[in-house]
């Protein structure tokens, strides 16, 4: 069985698909079979980090969702963005991207989708690609959508950013989490201004929340700059960002 | 000259100082939950002996003496440079110390004063927060979704102890 990290944050620009695919490629890495599932339908985005776009993509999780083609038909191996020469069956990652067409789009947010159908993809999904690992790359704030992906993850990963807006909306968010009875809920805390004690934050975030925050990532020039072009592990190895994603990688396969 | 330290023990949540100590004339201080420290904290996840401090002729250091480390900018560290505000942790899950090597000058000031820079950083609105909570979790899906979620935790339970029967 596939263990599933569901990755969220409660508003959209926290860096949620930018760290969902440096940590999955981690994973892989590790010698693991991985997915990305992106689950953001009415904003995708993940599908840019790993070079695609309109042209390239023949199948999405929209076509699984209107009944076009099976789920795997619409998952591409991309390994080859965080492993230069891949072989054998592990170390491997694919991504099923969202569509990027403006109509597929449109569709979504005017009919909506039976959200049971999601959930069957991805159990699905998982077997027909034999995943260690499936990362869903979830919609910014609440919906049914959401929900589903934190009733069926063994890890909820939230992403926010040392503000006040984000530290009210992830509340909610936590709190339902509790309430679903995830697991375990992981904290990562990215943007964080040079000069903000960190420790103190750190302790602040846990004592209100009641959940680990497993990385705090500060404010950083480069990563904004490769933003959603490349994998920032894969270009920037040593990089102590890349480092403290590490530690969070090893921390979602313990 | 030694400059004095301050050393405030932290409400982690709030991080509100608890209780301050000023030591004048000093180059070390030791801290932990055994009672013959020159700091004692009651704290169940703090060493007996787990640090102390270290004026090293040009500035104070925190030292780690336990297994338990100390942890800075959520790193775990061997050893702290204290500038303006440092502020640690002593262990994973211990206590949250904030140090001053630029002390007050009056001995009394540090327990009365107020301290902008020991407020949390964040503000929460817990009453907002639980209407919003209650909001969804009243909906009929999260109910619908409550209970797939129990039915499938019930289901895997029985497959388990199908299991471990045969």
């Amino acid at each position: 069985m596939a263990k599933i990290i569901a990755v969220h944050s409660f508003r959209g620009g926290t860096g949620k698909s930018n760290i969902t695919a440096n940590l999955a490629s981690l994973v892989a890495l590790a010698g693991h079979r991985v997915g990305i599932i992106d689950t953001d339908i009415q904003s995708p985005g993940i599908h840019v980090i790993f070079g695609f776009n309109q042209d390239n993509l023949k199948y999405a999780l929209n076509d699984y969702l209107w009944g076009n083609c099976k789920i795997e038909d619409a998952a591409y191996d991309v390994t080859r963005a965080a492993i230069p020469e891949p072989n054998g069956d592990r170390p491997r990652l694919f991504l099923i991207p969202s569509s990027v067409k403006t109509g597929e789009i449109a569709r979504v947010l005017c009919d909506g989708y039976d959200v049971g159908l999601l959930n069957d993809g991805i159990q699905s999904v998982s077997r027909a690609l034999s995943l260690d690992y499936l990362f869903i790359d979830t919609h910014p704030g609440v919906n049914e959508e959401t929900l589903l992906s934190i009733a069926i993850c063994d890890r909820f990963m939230l992403i926010m950013r040392p503000d006040n807006q984000d530290f009210q909306g992830t509340a909610v968010t936590v709190e339902l989490a509790h309430r679903l009875e995830v697991q375990e809920i992981l904290l990562i805390v990215n943007k964080v201004p040079q000069g903000m004690e960190a420790g103190m934050l750190q302790g602040q975030i846990e004592s209100t929340y009641k959940a680990e925050v497993v990385g705090m990532l500060p404010l950083n020039a480069e990563m904004a700059s490769l933003a959603s072009s490349a994998l920032f592990s894969v270009r920037y190895g040593d990089h102590p960002i890349t480092q403290t994603l590490k530690g969070i990688a090893r921390r979602i396969m313990t | 000259m030694i400059p004095p330290i301050t050393v405030h023990l932290l409400d982690s949540a709030q991080g509100h100082p608890l209780q301050t100590w000023k030591f004048d004339d000093r180059d070390s201080v030791t801290m932990g939950r055994s009672p013959d420290n020159d700091i004692v904290v009651t704290d169940p996840y703090v060493s007996r002996s787990h640090a102390y401090l270290k004026f090293d002729g040009d500035q104070w250091r925190l030292i780690s003496l336990s297994r338990q480390r100390i942890y800075f900018e959520g790193q775990v560290v061997p050893e702290v440079p204290i500038d303006g505000g440092t502020v640690c942790r002593l262990g994973p899950h211990g206590c949250y110390l904030k140090f001053d090597q630029t002390a007050a000058q009056q001995d009394d000031r540090a327990t009365i004063s107020f301290d902008a820079s020991t407020m949390p950083i964040l503000k929460l609105d817990r009453e907002r927060m639980q209407q919003e909570v209650s909001q969804f979790v009243e909906a009929p899906y999260f109910k619908q979704l409550k209970e797939a979620i129990r039915q499938r935790r019930e289901q895997k339970e029985q497959q388990q102890l199908e299991e471990t029967k045969h």
